[in-house]
Parts: structure tokens; sequence; C-alpha cells
């Protein structure tokens, strides 16, 4: 694969693929920095790949194997509870799902989220985009660790709800 | 009397969070591995999450660049500080 469609494919999935991340590695805290050594192992092994080849895909069994060594590496401190087989099955859905889909949901989303409050926006910059831990947060919000938790499922759950009414809508007219 | 049944969204957050226990792991594993409506629901959960931190954060703008070129989406290197010169 040629750099220049490396990259153009990096960044029409990027959200795919950080999604994908998430799923595997369950640590908010750690998407980022795999995201960027998924995208080193991917620009060094660029030229074992066809030009054509299902993009995702490809990023998905490298992930894998990255998610993997991470988390071998964490072993002693966190246990994973859920297996290997089950997170990647669950990524498999990213590559069953076409871009065009990703991308209503992001649209969608967007319009969902232009009211929430300032300081909602800012517990989930601070949580989702920096990987900052929950207890940080709770300090720097003077809130509470467990009213953070709260919050964060209460706007996942809400948005989420949100998003599935507005693409039933679409569908629908 | 029986057991009030799961919420698997409270599950998925949970996993999302890095919060999930090993009781609940083994109640979502199972859940997921026969229902697929289940994997749908934690992938677009989980897309939802990077986009929210994204939009919290302002749209990420990638620069075409000739260094995105030769790293892709690579944060930038911290700064050097400048030496200064000897007079």
């Amino acid at each position: 694969m040629r750099e220049e469609t490396l990259v153009r494919n990096l960044l029409q999935h990027q959200r795919v693929i950080r999604a994908l991340i998430t799923v595997l590695v369950g640590d908010p805290g750690a998407v980022e920095d795999l995201f960027q050594d998924l995208a080193l192992l991917m620009t060094r092994k660029r030229e074992s790949a066809d030009e054509d080849c299902k993009f995702v895909a490809w990023a998905r069994r490298m992930a894998v194997n990255l998610v993997r060594d991470h988390r071998k590496r964490l072993a002693r401190r966190r246990t994973q509870p859920l297996d290997d087989e089950t997170l990647e099955s669950v990524a498999r859905t990213f590559e069953e799902t076409g871009e065009s889909v990703w991308e209503s949901r992001r649209e969608a989303l967007r319009q969902c989220a232009e009211r929430l409050p300032d300081r909602d926006r800012g517990v989930l910059r601070r949580r989702y985009e920096e990987g900052i831990p929950a207890g940080q947060i709770a300090d720097e919000f003077s809130m509470k660790r467990g009213a953070v938790d709260t919050l964060l499922y209460r706007l996942r759950k809400s948005l989420h709800q949100c998003v599935d009414g507005k693409l039933q809508h679409r569908e629908d007219s | 009397m029986k057991p009030a049944p799961l919420d698997w969204d409270v599950l998925i957050h949970h996993h999302l969070e890095g919060l999930l226990t090993a009781e609940e792991g083994r109640a979502l594993g199972q859940a997921l591995r026969i229902d697929s409506r289940l994997r749908r629901r934690l992938a677009e959960m989980a897309y939802d999450q990077v986009v929210l931190g994204e939009l919290a954060a302002g749209e990420r703008l990638p620069q075409a660049t000739r260094e995105t070129l030769a790293a892709p989406l690579l944060k930038p290197a911290p700064r050097k500080p400048r030496r200064r010169k000897k007079k």
C-alpha cells in the first residue's frame, strides 16, 4: 500500500479505528496512545498490504495484537473481564457497517450534543478526548467521583437514545 | 424472588470505562456471544464515545503537510528548549 493511500484511509476511518480500540481496551485513557502505536505499525507494515485491501479489517487484526500486548503489560495491575474472542467479535461489527452509516451517526450525535451545557462538555472532553481519569475530573469540577461516573453514563445513554431517534426518523421520512 | 434483569447499557458503560467486575464480565460476555444486536450496541456506544470527545474538544483538523504524510496523525513531539547563542 502506498503511503498516500495509507494516510487517506487512516484519516477516513480514524473514528471507527479509535472506536474499535475503545472496545478492545476498555480504558479511555489508553485509546489515543494505542491509536498512535497502531498508525506507526501500519506505516511500517504498509508494503505487506494491498492497495485495495479492506482497511478496517486490516486495522482490526493489528489492533487486536497491539491491545493484547498492552493488556499483558498491565496484567498485574488490571484484568480484562471480557475474553479476547468476544471482544474481537464486537470489533468485527465495525467492518460490517459502511462508513456512511457511521458518518450519519456522527452527524446525528453532533446535533444531539449541541445543547449540552458547558460543564457536561468539559467532562466529556477531559474523559474521552484527553483520557483523564474520572477521579481527577471529579476534583477539577468539584464533584464526587460517583457523580462523574453517573453523569457519563447518563450522557452516554441519553445521547444514544437521541441519535437512534434521529436516525429512525430519517429512515421513516 | 426473581433477580432484577441486567441493564446491558450499564454493563457496556462499565466495560468502556474500565469498571467492569468479573461477575458483570461473565454476564456481558455470555450475552455478547449470542446477541448480535448487543454487539452492535457496544460498537455504537464506543463510536459515540470517540465522537463525543472530539465534539467536546472541537473538530480535529488534520493538516495535510509533509509531516503528517511522513508520520500520520501522530502527536507533535514536545518542543525542545531553545539554546541561547553564545556571544
